[in-house]
């Protein structure tokens, strides 16, 4: 309601039964009713309060023309509080508004010390005349709370309910117990994968892609708890990425936007009711305005700026708005990001390997079946997702704490300086992996201050999960250049230089290609043509001899990681919960669940607890080569270290058995001579062997059936 | 009684080359598990490389053997191959290739009998 109106019908006595006092009133007249709400608008401090759409206005003082009021708008589950200065009918606020679970009229030191700091700076008036005022109001609303809150019609109601924490409010304790556990689980992110993959035919669902989801959920986590982040899901057309960003985002709250014009965010006015704008497809171009790379976490918000005419100058004039960090989503199929958004950007490659596709094609292909357990009530398609939805409400913002942060900073290439904004981004992973297993973290007060320790288990998270995603982020590298980088630096080492007939040799590939990769190292100033190299070795010809240039050191995250000694981590988080969280009786755990592919379950992925101390850990990390995965076909290769781990027993063959050798597939006949080789064998080296000329699965199922009939154990 | 022929089997013996290797290998002398080795990668390469409509030269068993036990020389495979064939576990037919006979796997079967006794004599 217009306040003119309010102010004009209240000038005067504010008691409401004048017009049935007055005799000589008119009843006929149905000006003679007034609206009822009015009659029990209240005064504060000799003003009438202000009703607004949502909420209420307060009069607080009066100094040098400016009137002070508070301001308190109802939104769904949350309350909005504000100051406001108001000169003759120019209204200003003067900081931005502090969000809080319940009104004024309930106590919370410390938003109202945040609201004293406020006034007291901007205007000069005492801080104990503000608590004081304060106490007051809250009193005063506590009064008549009823009486200046406008009912809520029913569609307000219908969203409302939809907010998260009205919903979780809502919840009888039952259910906010049974979701507790489910955040209580040490396979949570098993638990995340099945909600992805237990989906209706309808909704889309995640079937693999093991890296990318936990990565973008671990960031939707974030955005909700106050760490804001820029994903691109990146990867050709068609493949799945609007997928996983649809299903992943679904979970969280969302917004989406069809592009990230000035005015699409500016006139976006339920900023405070989500976490992350998910933005469906940006082009190549659109990565180069502005807006995008101001958005970066490191930046600290967005500012929208739009052209208004000022209807008394008639002159055009800018506006300027600032809008809350938010974490962004969004898909892009541009092969080349520019590199001032990439670096601040987490890139996450969308997985396009053969078996990925076959994963998906088998799921696609069981939709009647899928509908039939659906018709039939034999799967609850969706109650994980859902339920994961509700439970992730549970989860609330503390200060992460890294105890082993030291240890971190040998892992990271001095000599690059996008290593600064990488070596953000691994703190990010581990405090919203921290976030996310809040409930199995320690957990306790410095100094009033809620904070929760990030366990070792988060590094594992952030490495495992997070490292080919940081890794494709930082160098833009793929695989083959990976693989190469190495290799050339020890010809260079051996020899002294390297020419591209050399490197095809010890690559056992083209010549061209040798030369690509050569040309690649070479315009992003790894290593240089030296001309006086060439001379002092006599080498002939048009051939490039090429030096390492002392400039640019590549070194792989993922292969500095091996050399992180896990059970130091460990200690050291214990150390400091020794050291810091007084009277803790927290246990760190030993045991990470990793994930590794198996094609015997469902949603083809499992996640095995595996200890800290147990060889099999160690395997994952003390492998000379770390496969790593950009946008390519590595995703297999990545979870193949670990994958086998469980069952790294020698194989060998079972003496005795009498086997038909000729009536055996070719793949058992392989296995076989992998096994008459004189070195002991285990899975993992056998399928290391084969997986160039076999489909992985096949190897696993084989050697599983072979060991069945007891030809190997 | 005269020894019954089928005409198939004359055939591909006619055929069969039965050159002397160059090199010949003492086979008797041969450790057992290296036989097997050789025999295993000898089927697999045969097995992996047959085309039902190309014959397979001897050269892409050499090649394919010498790949799969871990880029050994090819000249070394070649001895091994040529004593195979000396020793009728493959035969090569001018025109068909390389094909493998049944001794080879009932070698194998032995071979592996004999790899048991040895280990429980042990």
């Amino acid at each position: 309601m217009p306040e003119e109106n309010i102010e004009g019908i209240l000038e005067g006595d504010p008691n409401n039964k004048w017009p049935s006092g007055d005799e000589n009133f008119d009843k006929e007249n149905p000006m003679a009713m007034l609206p009822k709400r009015l009659d029990v608008i209240p005064f504060f401090r000799n003003k009438p309060v202000k009703i607004l759409q949502d909420g209420f206005s307060v009069f607080f003082r009066e100094i040098n023309g400016l009137e002070y009021w508070i301001t308190e708008k109802k939104l769904p589950g949350s309350y909005m509080v504000q100051w406001l200065e108001i000169e003759g009918s120019k209204k200003a606020r003067f900081h931005r508004k502090l969000t809080n679970k319940n009104g004024l009229d309930v106590d919370n030191n410390k938003r109202d010390q945040k609201l004293v700091k406020y006034l007291h700076e901007h205007s000069g008036i005492s801080r104990e005349e503000i608590n004081y005022f304060l106490e007051d109001v809250g009193v005063f609303i506590g009064d008549h709370r009823n009486d200046i809150l406008p009912k809520k019609d029913l569609e307000n109601e219908k969203e409302s309910a939809k907010t998260q924490e009205n919903e979780i409010n809502g919840l009888p304790e039952k259910r906010k117990n049974e979701l507790k556990k489910i955040l209580e689980r040490p396979d949570l992110l098993s638990y995340i994968d099945r909600a992805f993959y237990e989906r209706s035919t309808s909704s889309g669902f995640i079937i693999g892609e093991v890296e990318s989801k936990h990565v973008l959920n671990f960031n939707c986590i974030g955005a909700r708890l106050g760490i804001s982040t820029i994903n691109t899901l990146k990867g050709e057309s068609s493949i799945g990425k609007t997928n996983t960003a649809n299903v992943v985002t679904g979970i969280h709250r969302t917004k989406k936007v069809g592009s990230l014009s000035d005015t699409a965010l500016k006139y976006s006015e339920d900023w405070n009711l989500i976490d992350i704008l998910y933005i469906q497809e940006t082009l190549e171009d659109e990565f180069k305005n502005k807006q995008a790379r101001l958005m970066s976490a490191d930046d600290g918000g967005f500012i929208a700026e739009t052209t208004i005419k000022n209807l008394k100058t008639g002159r055009f004039e800018i506006q300027k708005e600032t809008i809350p960090v938010k974490t962004i989503v969004t898909t892009t199929t541009a092969i080349e990001i520019d590199p001032e958004f990439s670096t601040r950007n987490f890139i996450i490659p969308v997985d396009d390997s053969e078996e990925q596709t076959k994963r998906i094609l088998r799921e696609n292909f069981k939709t009647t079946e899928k509908k039939l357990q659906e018709i039939r009530g034999e799967s609850l398609f969706d109650y994980k997702y859902e339920a994961l939805r509700q439970a992730f409400q549970l989860l609330k913002p503390y200060t992460v704490l890294i105890p082993y942060e030291k240890e971190l900073y040998e892992i990271f290439p001095t000599k690059n300086p996008r290593a600064r904004r990488d070596s953000k981004k691994l703190m990010q992973l581990i405090k919203e992996s921290a976030l996310l297993f809040q409930y199995q973290r320690c957990k306790g007060q410095i100094n009033g201050q809620d904070i929760l320790v990030a366990s070792w288990v988060d590094l594992g998270h952030a490495i495992i999960l997070g490292g080919p995603i940081l890794e494709a982020t930082l160098t833009g590298f793929d695989k083959r250049l990976i693989d190469a980088l190495p290799i050339v630096y020890e010809i260079i080492e051996d020899k002294g230089y390297v020419t591209s007939n050399e490197l095809q040799i010890e690559l056992g590939k083209s010549s061209k290609y040798a030369w690509q990769i050569l040309k690649f190292f070479a315009d992003n100033n790894y290593i240089y043509h030296d001309h006086a190299t060439k001379i002092k070795n006599s080498v002939k010809g048009r051939t490039k001899v090429f030096i390492k240039s002392g400039s640019k050191e590549y070194k792989s995250l993922l292969l500095a990681i091996r050399t992180i000694k896990w059970p130091r981590i460990k200690e050291k988080e214990e150390e400091f919960i020794k050291k810091q969280i007084l009277n803790s009786s927290y246990n760190v755990g030993d045991v990470i669940h990793l994930p590794h592919y198996e094609s015997r379950v469902v949603n083809k992925v499992v996640y095995t607890p595996t200890p800290i101390n147990s060889k099999e850990f160690r395997i994952y990390i003390t492998k000379e080569h770390m496969p790593f995965k950009n946008s390519n076909k590595n995703k297999e290769n990545l979870m193949g270290k670990s994958r086998y781990s469980k069952n790294s027993k020698c194989i060998k063959t079972i003496p005795g058995v009498e086997i038909d050798y000729k009536n055996i597939t070719i793949l058992e006949k392989s296995i076989f001579t992998q096994l008459a080789d004189l070195k002991d064998h285990t899975r993992e080296s056998i399928v290391e062997e084969l997986k160039s000329r076999y489909n992985l699965d096949e190897i696993l199922l084989t050697l599983k059936d072979m060991s069945e009939r007891g030809w190997i154990k | 009684m005269d020894k019954i022929t089928t005409p198939h089997s004359l055939t591909l013996n006619n055929l069969t080359k039965h050159n002397k290797p160059a090199y010949i290998l003492d086979w008797l002398s041969i450790n057992i598990h290296l036989k097997k080795f050789l025999l295993l990668h000898l089927t697999e390469a045969i097995d992996e490389y047959s085309v039902p409509s190309m014959s397979l030269s001897k050269d892409t068993v050499v090649k394919a053997m010498s790949l799969n036990m871990g880029h050994i020389v090819k000249a070394q495979v070649e001895i091994f191959v040529d004593n195979l064939i000396y020793k009728g576990y493959i035969i090569e037919i001018p025109g068909h290739g390389i094909k493998i006979q049944d001794k080879a796997y009932s070698d194998l079967r032995k071979l592996d009998k004999l790899i048991y006794y040895q280990r429980m004599v042990k």
